[in-house]
C-alpha cells in the first residue's frame, strides 16, 4: 500500500511539474516584450488572400476596415496540428515516422482522459466493464482500442524516428546525446506499456484503479510490478519533458501566432504608445562605437552617429 | 545527402579552408549551361588576401575581417562576441527580437527539413556549411554552454559541448552573410522556428557590439546615407542635377516636357526611390515621373536628406541604424504634410519602412506607408493610361523580392497589371510567396568585394539563374529579346550580376528591367518604345 501511496505521490508531482513549468513557459512568451513584426504570407487570417496576399495590397488600407477570419487560421491550425502538414508537403521520409509518432502521442492522451473519466465513473460507483450497459461498454472498448493503438503508434514511430537519427547523416550530425535520449525515454513508455497490457492488464482495470485512486486520493492496496514501472516511468517524464525542447506544442502556438501570423499594423493607441515608450527608454549597451551605449533607445536612434 | 559533412566541431578548428568550392560541384543548370566543366571562372582569392583577412571559411568573405595578429587579440575579440551574444538575451538591448529569437534558439527539432528550401544550401551542391541550420546551431550551442544554468554541467548531454575560439566566431561571422535573408526555410518549418532570423540576430552582434559589418552596409551603407543623405553618397545637390537630368532624358525619349514635383508640401504621396535606381537605373525613377504625370498623381519626391534614398540597410544586420533611418523617413514625410509615404521598386524598403519600423514609430510619425505596386494597380486598372499590350509582345517573366511577396504578402497587384501589359507573361516556377530569392538579397547585391561577387553569381544566383531559363526555355534564341520583370533595385542588380557572369544576354538574349519601364513600354501615345528590344522580337 505505501509504495502505491508513494507512486501517487510521484504522480502528481509529475503533474504539478508539468503543468507549473509549461505554463511559466508560456506566460514567459506571452508576456515577452513587443517585438517588431516577421510575418511569412500566406498569413490564414487575411481575408480572400488564399494564395498569400495581406491587407498591404489595397491602396489607402489603413483606411479600410481590417477583416480577420478565424476559421481561416484554424483551417491551416487544425490539420498542422492532427496532420503535421507542414512535415508532410516537405519532409515526407520524417513524415513517415513523425506523424504516427505525434498521433500515437494524440491518443495516448486520450488514453488517459478515458482513464480518468473510467476511474471517476468507478469512484461513483459502477465498475467499468464490457457488460450490458452500452455507454460503460464503450468506455471499456475505447479504452483499450484507443490506448493500444496510440502505444503501437508512439513505439513505431519512435524507432522510425530514433532510426532515421542512427542512420541518416544529416541528422545524425546535428543529434545531442539528449535527442536520443528523449526518444529511448518515449520508446520505453510505449513499450514497457505494452508488455504491461499484454501480460498482466489486458483490460487496462490496473490502470483505471490507480486513475480511479488518483482522483479520489485513495490509491488501489496494490498494482503489479509492470504496471507500477510504466507509471514510474510516465511520471519522471512529465517531470523532464517541460524543461526539453519538447514542450514545442507551447513554442508552436507562439512560433505561429505571434510571431509568423502576426501581421496586426500599428494603429497607435493608449497602449501601445506606452509600451514603446517603455521599451524606448531602456538603456542600450551594445558596444560598438556607432551605437553610442549608455543612452536610451529614444538617443542612440535620434541623436545620430556617435564615432 | 550533404557533400562535405563537416560538423560544428570542424568549425573551431583552424585550416586554411574549411570547404574548397569547386564549381562541379554545384547544382546543374539546364541548357545551354549544362555542361559541369564550361562553369564560368570562379575566382579565388590570393594567398595574401587570406593571409590577410578572415575568409577560411570557405574562401570568400563578405565582411573582409582582418586576421588579428596576436593571441591576446583573439582572445579580446571572442571576450566581444561573447558580451554581444549575452546582450542579444537581453531585454534591454534586444526587445526588438527577443521573443521570436528565444522561439528560435528553444525549439528547433533539428530535423533539417529547412535544407532543400534553401536556394544557397541546394545549389552550392549541398555543401554542409551552407545548411540553414549549421549557423543556428552554432549559436544554440554557445548559447547553452554560456548562458544556460548548468550548460556547462550538461554539456556532454546537450550538445553544448563546443569550443568557442577565434577561428569559429570569425567563420561564424562570415557564415551569417551566406544566407539571404530571404525566409524560405522559415516558411517550410514544421515548427515554425526560421534559422533566416537566427543568421540576422548573428550580424547584430557583429555589428553591434564588435563593429564589424561589411562596408558596403555599414560605412559605405547606412553610416554615408545618414551622414551624406544616401547610401549612393548623393548629396541634396547632386539630387537636383540628376533630376534635371532625367527630366531632359524624359523628354528626349517620349517628348513629354514636365518638371518633377520636389517638395511640394501638402502633397497626397511622398514617392522614395532606392537613390541607386537615380544612377544605375535612371529609366526607372524617370518611368515614374511619366505614369504620375500621365494620371495625374499629386505626390512629391523629398530633397531632403534621407528623403530621397528609401534604402535602410539597417534591415540586414543593425537594429540601431535600421531606427535612425526609419525615423528620418517617417519625419521627412511628416515635414512635408504629406497623405502617405508611396515606396518605389526598392524590396527591401518596402519591408523596412512598412513593417519593420511599424512598431518603432511613434503615434506623431505613424504615417501611412505604402507599396508603389498597390498604386500602380490601380492607376492602370482605371483606364487613365492608354496602353497597348502589344507594344510589350516579347516574353516577360516575373521575379518576386521577397521583402514585398512572401515577406508582406503583396502578391497579385503587379501581377494584374502584367497580365494586362504582356501578352506573352509567364510565370516561373514557383512563384508567388514560394519563389526563390534573387541571391543578392540582405546586401549580397552591392557587396563587391574581392572574389565575393562570383559566389554571389555561381552559388546564392544559382537557383533564380535556372528559373529563368526554364520560364524562357525553347526561346533561348539570342537575337530575341526576352526580360525578366524584377521590381527591386537590389533583385536588378543580381540579376545584372547573374546575366554579365553567365553572359546569358549575350547567349539567351535575356535582359532584366523594372516593372514600370514596362507599363511606360506599352503607353499607346509615346512616339518611340522605351524599351530596348531586339527588332526580331517586336511587332
Amino acid at each position: 500500500m505505501s509504495g502505491v501511496w508513494a507512486l501517487q505521490g510521484l504522480t502528481y508531482l509529475g503533474i504539478l511539474v508539468f503543468v507549473v513549468v509549461v505554463a511559466r513557459k508560456a506566460f514567459r512568451y506571452a508576456s515577452a516584450p513587443m517585438h517588431l513584426r516577421w510575418e511569412i504570407y500566406p498569413v490564414p487570417h487575411e481575408v480572400g488572400k488564399g494564395y498569400g496576399g495581406s491587407y498591404m495590397e489595397e491602396v489607402d488600407w489603413w483606411k479600410k476596415p481590417r477583416e480577420t477570419t478565424l476559421i481561416g487560421e484554424l483551417a491551416a491550425m487544425i490539420p498542422e496540428m492532427v496532420f503535421l502538414v507542414a512535415l508532410l508537403h516537405h519532409n515526407r521520409k520524417m513524415w513517415a515516422f513523425s506523424f504516427p509518432f505525434h498521433g500515437g502521442i494524440y491518443l495516448s492522451i486520450g488514453f488517459v482522459l478515458l482513464l480518468l473519466l473510467g476511474g471517476i465513473v468507478q469512484a461513483l460507483g459502477t465498475a467499468v466493464a464490457a457488460g450490458p450497459d452500452a455507454l460503460l461498454f464503450i468506455l471499456y472498448w475505447l479504452t483499450i482500442i484507443i490506448g493500444v493503438l496510440g502505444m503501437i503508434a508512439v513505439a513505431l514511430g519512435a524507432l522510425g524516428l530514433l532510426a532515421r537519427r542512427v542512420f541518416n547523416g544529416d541528422l545524425r550530425r546535428y543529434s545531442t546525446p539528449a535527442d536520443y535520449f528523449n526518444l529511448v525515454f518515449i520508446l520505453l513508455i510505449a513499450i514497457v506499456g505494452l508488455i504491461s497490457w499484454l501480460t498482466v492488464d489486458l483490460s487496462f482495470g490496473q490502470l483505471r484503479a490507480f486513475a480511479q485512486g488518483l482522483v479520489t486520493l485513495n490509491p488501489p492496496a496494490a498494482v503489479d510490478g509492470l504496471v507500477y514501472a510504466e507509471v514510474v516511468l510516465l511520471s519522471l517524464f512529465l517531470l523532464y519533458m517541460p524543461f526539453t525542447h519538447m514542450t514545442h506544442f507551447v513554442g508552436k502556438y507562439f512560433t505561429y501566432h505571434a510571431v509568423r501570423w502576426d501581421d496586426t499594423p500599428n494603429f497607435g493607441g493608449v497602449s501601445y504608445e506606452r509600451q514603446l515608450q517603455r521599451l524606448l527608454t531602456r538603456k542600450v549597451s551594445w558596444s560598438a562605437p556607432h551605437v553610442g551605449k549608455g543612452r536610451s533607445w529614444v538617443e542612440v536612434a535620434t541623436k545620430g552617429v556617435q564615432e | 545527402m550533404t557533400r562535405n559533412p563537416v560538423t560544428i566541431k570542424d568549425l573551431s578548428t583552424p585550416c586554411e579552408r574549411l570547404v574548397e568550392l569547386d564549381p562541379r560541384d554545384f547544382m546543374p543548370l539546364p541548357y545551354p549551361y549544362d555542361d559541369p566543366d564550361e562553369q564560368p571562372k570562379f575566382r579565388q582569392m590570393t594567398e595574401a588576401q587570406m593571409q590577410r583577412l578572415e575568409a577560411s571559411l570557405d574562401g570568400t568573405t563578405a565582411i573582409q575581417i582582418p586576421r588579428p595578429q596576436t593571441k591576446k587579440e583573439e582572445e579580446e575579440l571572442v571576450r566581444k562576441f561573447l558580451a554581444g551574444v549575452g546582450r542579444l538575451l537581453s531585454e534591454d538591448d534586444n526587445w526588438t527580437f527577443l521573443g521570436p529569437l528565444m522561439l528560435r534558439l528553444e525549439y528547433c527539432a533539428k530535423c533539417q527539413t529547412c535544407a532543400e528550401a534553401c536556394p544557397i544550401f541546394v545549389s552550392s551542391g549541398r555543401q554542409e556549411i551552407y545548411r540553414p541550420n549549421f549557423r543556428s546551431e552554432v549559436l544554440r550551442r554557445i548559447i547553452k554552454k554560456y548562458f544556460t544554468p548548468g550548460g556547462k554541467l550538461l554539456a556532454a548531454f546537450n550538445g553544448a559541448d563546443i569550443d568557442v575560439n577565434w577561428t569559429l566566431v570569425a567563420r561564424l561571422a562570415e557564415s551569417a552573410y551566406r544566407c539571404t535573408l530571404c525566409r524560405r526555410c522559415a516558411k517550410v518549418c514544421p515548427i515554425g522556428v526560421g534559422n533566416g532570423m537566427v543568421s540576422r540576430e548573428i550580424r547584430k552582434v557583429f555589428s553591434q557590439e564588435m563593429g564589424l559589418a561589411p562596408a558596403e552596409l555599414h560605412r559605405l551603407g547606412s553610416v554615408q546615407q545618414l551622414a551624406t543623405g544616401s547610401s549612393t553618397g548623393m548629396t541634396p545637390a547632386a539630387l537636383a542635377d540628376n533630376i534635371e537630368f532625367m527630366e531632359e532624358e524624359v523628354e528626349e525619349k517620349t517628348g513629354m516636357k514636365f518638371k518633377w514635383p520636389i517638395d511640394k508640401e501638402g502633397a497626397d504621396i511622398l514617392l522614395i526611390h532606392n537613390a541607386g535606381e537615380f544612377l544605375a537605373w535612371p529609366e526607372n525613377p524617370e518611368a515614374f515621373a511619366i505614369i504620375f504625370e500621365a494620371a495625374g498623381i499629386n505626390y512629391t519626391l523629398s530633397s531632403d536628406l534621407l528623403g530621397y534614398d528609401a534604402v535602410n540597410y539597417g534591415l540586414w544586420y543593425d537594429d540601431v541604424q535600421f531606427a535612425r533611418v526609419a525615423l528620418k523617413h517617417a519625419e521627412i514625410a511628416k515635414k512635408l504634410k504629406v497623405k502617405k509615404i508611396v515606396i518605389g521598386e526598392c524590396g527591401h524598403a518596402h519591408k523596412a519602412l512598412t513593417v519593420i519600423a511599424d512598431r518603432v514609430l511613434p503615434g506623431e510619425i505613424n504615417i501611412p506607408r505604402e507599396s508603389c505596386f498597390t498604386l500602380l494597380d490601380e492607376i492602370v486598372a482605371s483606364g487613365r493610361l492608354k496602353l497597348d499590350p502589344w507594344r510589350n509582345n516579347f516574353p516577360v517573366t516575373l521575379h518576386d523580392p521577397c521583402n514585398v511577396v512572401r515577406l508582406m504578402g503583396i502578391v497579385e497587384p503587379q501581377r494584374r497589371i502584367l497580365r494586362k501589359i504582356a501578352p506573352r507573361f509567364r510565370e516561373m516556377h514557383p512563384h508567388g510567396t514560394e519563389n526563390y530569392c534573387c541571391g543578392g538579397g540582405s546586401g549580397f547585391a552591392i557587396i563587391q568585394g574581392l572574389n565575393f561577387p562570383d559566389w554571389r553569381n555561381a552559388v546564392s544566383g544559382r537557383m533564380k539563374f535556372k528559373q529563368v531559363l526554364e520560364a524562357f526555355k525553347g526561346e533561348l534564341d539570342p537575337s530575341k529579346t526576352k526580360y525578366i520583370c524584377a521590381p527591386c533595385s537590389n533583385c536588378k542588380g543580381q540579376l545584372r550580376g547573374v546575366l554579365d557572369y553567365f553572359d546569358a544576354t549575350n547567349r539567351c538574349g535575356i535582359q532584366y528591367t523594372g516593372l514600370v519601364e514596362l507599363i511606360v513600354n506599352a503607353m499607346a501615345d509615346l512616339e518611340k518604345p522605351y524599351l530596348e528590344v531586339a527588332e526580331a522580337a517586336a511587332v
